[in-house]
């Protein structure tokens, strides 16, 4: 009879273990901690599995290296925040993790980042991530390098590159010219053509800087763009977040809240815009690339474009990322492997975004993928060698003009308007109360 | 030694021990969190006593209106939920009109389709519908009203269900006997049908209130995320905010209190009327 009380414990006790358990089956283990669908599953269009995965590649490629067991335990998250405040709580324990670049900048400075191997004055990285040393792109290495870090760092010790792009509005040609979305102030624009019709970001770091530019519109006019620190100066203002400025930017999301802006959203706006629910929709370069490319795909086919606004945009980069305590040498050899060419191009294809690995057959994929058919007569011409670091110059047909290959590869000119986001720092608290009082008016 | 034994089995109690998985799923997914929420609601992001948390939210206007709106909402659909589902479940109790029940399954049926997938699906109508009639968005122009409908269409079974429970036990003689008695049918309704029905009225407002009070989906996506409730703050400081699962908590603790005071409400009514044996709670 005692048995069986015992049992009757013993079963609730075997349920949780059972949660906890079965760790020795494995040499090693890691925890990659990565936004939801940011890295090549395997899997067609259709969802069904025809290939092996990044991770799966990795534990078989680690496997054959070091003759040990591992397993990479893979969870996702779906804002930087979201990864912040589990990392923070303890919920979430991580050896690798790929936040945005201002949410980098925060943990960084908060020091709850292990450095990678990074020579600050040489501006190498050691042997262990020699793929990303030879193959990343020098455009982003020194994008990554003009961020400072408050110990005197700079943003390559802490992070490495992953995916990057932009961010602009994925519109419908048939309802927007691209000179009316091709501005910021259509947000505020009175007129009835625009009311309701642009979906914003429900994520306040975003939504924010699409008002800054609204806010001081006649300041950034008034800069000059020939001027070698352009970029730095519309930064600059980019990234204000004093008082006046909250403020302003808080008045002006009311307004636009008020007449233009239909949704608030995250994820479904790049299917709301197939649908036709707005014609506009704040959206990430990659969003709006499977927004184009789904619209595509629909019956009959529709025809979506992507502008970034003349005043400039953002441009975020994501990176991997050691928080404190990981097991630094597979996190390391993880993203060495990573950026190995060839594994870039799986997970670009798949993820849609821009990945900052330039080498030989990332190139051959561009060409691939977007190179104009040589039957084809009107075409332009986009070089790109700032950004492969050789010659590289590509013909797009001019049908496809603000479509998947401009959103993915902007030009250099295009870039020197796109600003890093910074972490609002000790002004965050008051941000996020006018962002509440935005919500509620 | 045997009555020792004998007295030793008498002692474990099989019946009892069943009590056990329960007790546990109870400590570990209801007791232990609701301390958690407790602490987080008192402390700050360093984990030191403060009451700030509730400072901060109570001394904003902005905190006011959401959970006013929140009120409105709650109370807005359980009035409309009320005002549809009793003649409903009226016609639906009548063994003339409803003689194999099927149409309490109708009704039901759609609970049967997951509630995002229904609230996407109405949203999508609605707004084509709108589109068409007044060439505007019900979602994107209204979003208080979209929030309204939203609810009530997924809330609307929870409300006919107690009430078609409790109008199976009416006593139809009594309805007979006032008829014959000589009142009309206004006053039979509002004089016997009613309050035989009160305990299914409670029991249909609370099944419809807390769920509404609580609700985050249904109003994120009938809002198109421009309506502000408190299920979506809290969403937000968990999510978003520095130090926000001590706001979240703090808000997440006064829903509990709201709802609290609603079932106590419930139980205070339930005690004046001895009769009440049909409500689902």
């Amino acid at each position: 009879m005692k048995i069986k009380k015992l049992l009757f414990l013993a079963i609730p006790a075997m349920a949780i273990s059972g949660l906890t358990g079965c760790g020795a089956k494995y040499d090693v283990k890691i925890t990659v901690y990565n936004w939801a669908d940011y890295i090549y599953d395997g899997t067609d269009d259709d969802g069904n599995i025809v290939d092996k995965s990044t991770v799966k590649r990795f534990e078989e490629y680690y496997k054959e290296k070091h003759n040990l067991s591992l397993k990479v335990e893979y969870r996702t998250f779906s804002t930087p925040e979201e990864m912040y405040s589990k990392l923070k709580a303890g919920s979430v324990k991580a050896d690798l993790i790929c936040p945005s670049d201002y949410m980098i900048q925060k943990m960084a400075n908060e020091g709850r980042l292990e450095p990678f191997s990074y020579n600050e004055s040489t501006g190498k990285y050691g042997e262990s991530l020699k793929n990303f040393e030879d193959n990343g792109s020098q455009f982003i290495k020194d994008r990554f390098k003009s961020v400072k870090l408050k110990d005197g760092n700079s943003f390559l010790t802490y992070a490495v590159p992953y995916f990057w792009g932009t961010m602009g509005f994925t519109y419908d040609p048939d309802y927007f010219e691209p000179e009316e979305v091709g501005t910021w102030e259509c947000l505020w624009n009175k007129d009835a053509k625009y009311k309701n019709q642009f979906s914003l970001k429900d994520s306040m770091r975003d939504t924010y800087v699409t008002a800054i530019f609204h806010v001081y519109r006649d300041e950034i006019k008034a800069l000059d763009e020939d001027d070698p620190d352009y970029n730095a100066k519309l930064t600059a203002i980019f990234n204000r977040c004093d008082d006046a400025t909250i403020a302003k930017v808080e008045a002006a999301l009311k307004e636009a809240k008020k007449t233009t802006i239909n949704t608030f959203e995250v994820d479904e706006g790049k299917d709301d815009i197939v649908k036709g629910a707005y014609h506009a929709n704040l959206a990430w370069s990659g969003d709006a690339i499977y927004a184009m490319d789904s619209a595509e795909e629909n019956e009959p086919a529709k025809y979506l474009n992507y502008a970034l606004p003349e005043e400039g945009s953002n441009v975020w980069f994501d990176g991997w990322c050691m928080p404190k305590g990981a097991n630094k040498e597979v996190a390391e050899e993880f993203v060495n492997f990573i950026s190995i060419p060839e594994i870039a191009v799986l997970n670009m294809s798949y993820v849609g975004y821009t990945s900052p690995i330039v080498g030989d057959e990332v190139w051959e994929y561009v060409k691939e993928t977007y190179a104009a058919d040589e039957k084809v007569e009107d075409t332009y011409e986009v070089d790109l060698s700032f950004y492969f670091g050789k010659e590289a110059k590509i013909s797009i047909d001019s049908e496809e003009e603000g479509r998947q290959f401009d959103a993915q590869y902007p030009t250099e000119e295009v870039l020197k308007k796109c600003c890093m986001m910074n972490d609002f720092g000790d002004q965050q608290k008051k941000v996020e109360e006018m962002w509440v009082r935005v919500k509620a008016a | 030694m045997e009555a020792v034994a004998r007295q030793r089995r008498h002692r474990f109690n099989f019946r009892g021990s069943l009590n056990i998985p329960f007790v546990v799923f109870m400590v570990f997914f209801v007791i232990i969190p609701l301390f958690l929420i407790l602490f987080y609601a008192f402390t700050d992001a360093e984990g030191h006593f403060s009451l700030k948390n509730w400072a901060d939210i109570f001394s904003s206007a902005e905190k006011w209106k959401t959970i006013g709106m929140t009120f409105l909402v709650a109370f807005a659909t359980t009035a409309i939920c009320l005002l549809i589902a009793y003649p409903i479940a009226f016609i639906l109790s009548n063994k003339k009109f409803n003689k194999n029940k099927v149409l309490v399954y109708v009704f039901l049926l759609p609970m049967w389709v997951n509630f995002v997938v229904r609230t996407m699906a109405l949203k999508d109508m609605l707004n084509v519908a709108f589109i068409t009639m007044f060439k505007t968005q019900l979602t994107a122009s209204y979003p208080l009203l979209g929030t309204i409908v939203g609810m009530v269409y997924d809330y609307l079974p929870f409300a006919i269900l107690p009430l078609y429970n409790q109008m199976l036990k009416m006593d139809k003689n009594q309805i007979e006997a006032a008829a014959d008695l000589g009142a009309n049918p206004v006053r039979v309704f509002y004089k016997v049908i009613i309050p035989m029905t009160v305990p299914g009225i409670i029991s249909a407002a609370t099944m419809t209130f807390m769920p509404t009070m609580s609700s985050y989906v249904i109003a994120f996506h009938m809002s198109n995320g421009k309506l502000p409730i408190i299920g979506t703050l809290i969403e937000f400081y968990f999510n978003t905010g520095t130090g926000g699962y001590n706001s979240g908590a703090v808000l997440s603790l006064v829903m509990l209190i709201i709802i609290g005071f609603s079932l106590v409400a419930e139980k205070l009514s339930d005690k004046k009327d001895d009769s009440r044996k049909a409500g689902i709670w």
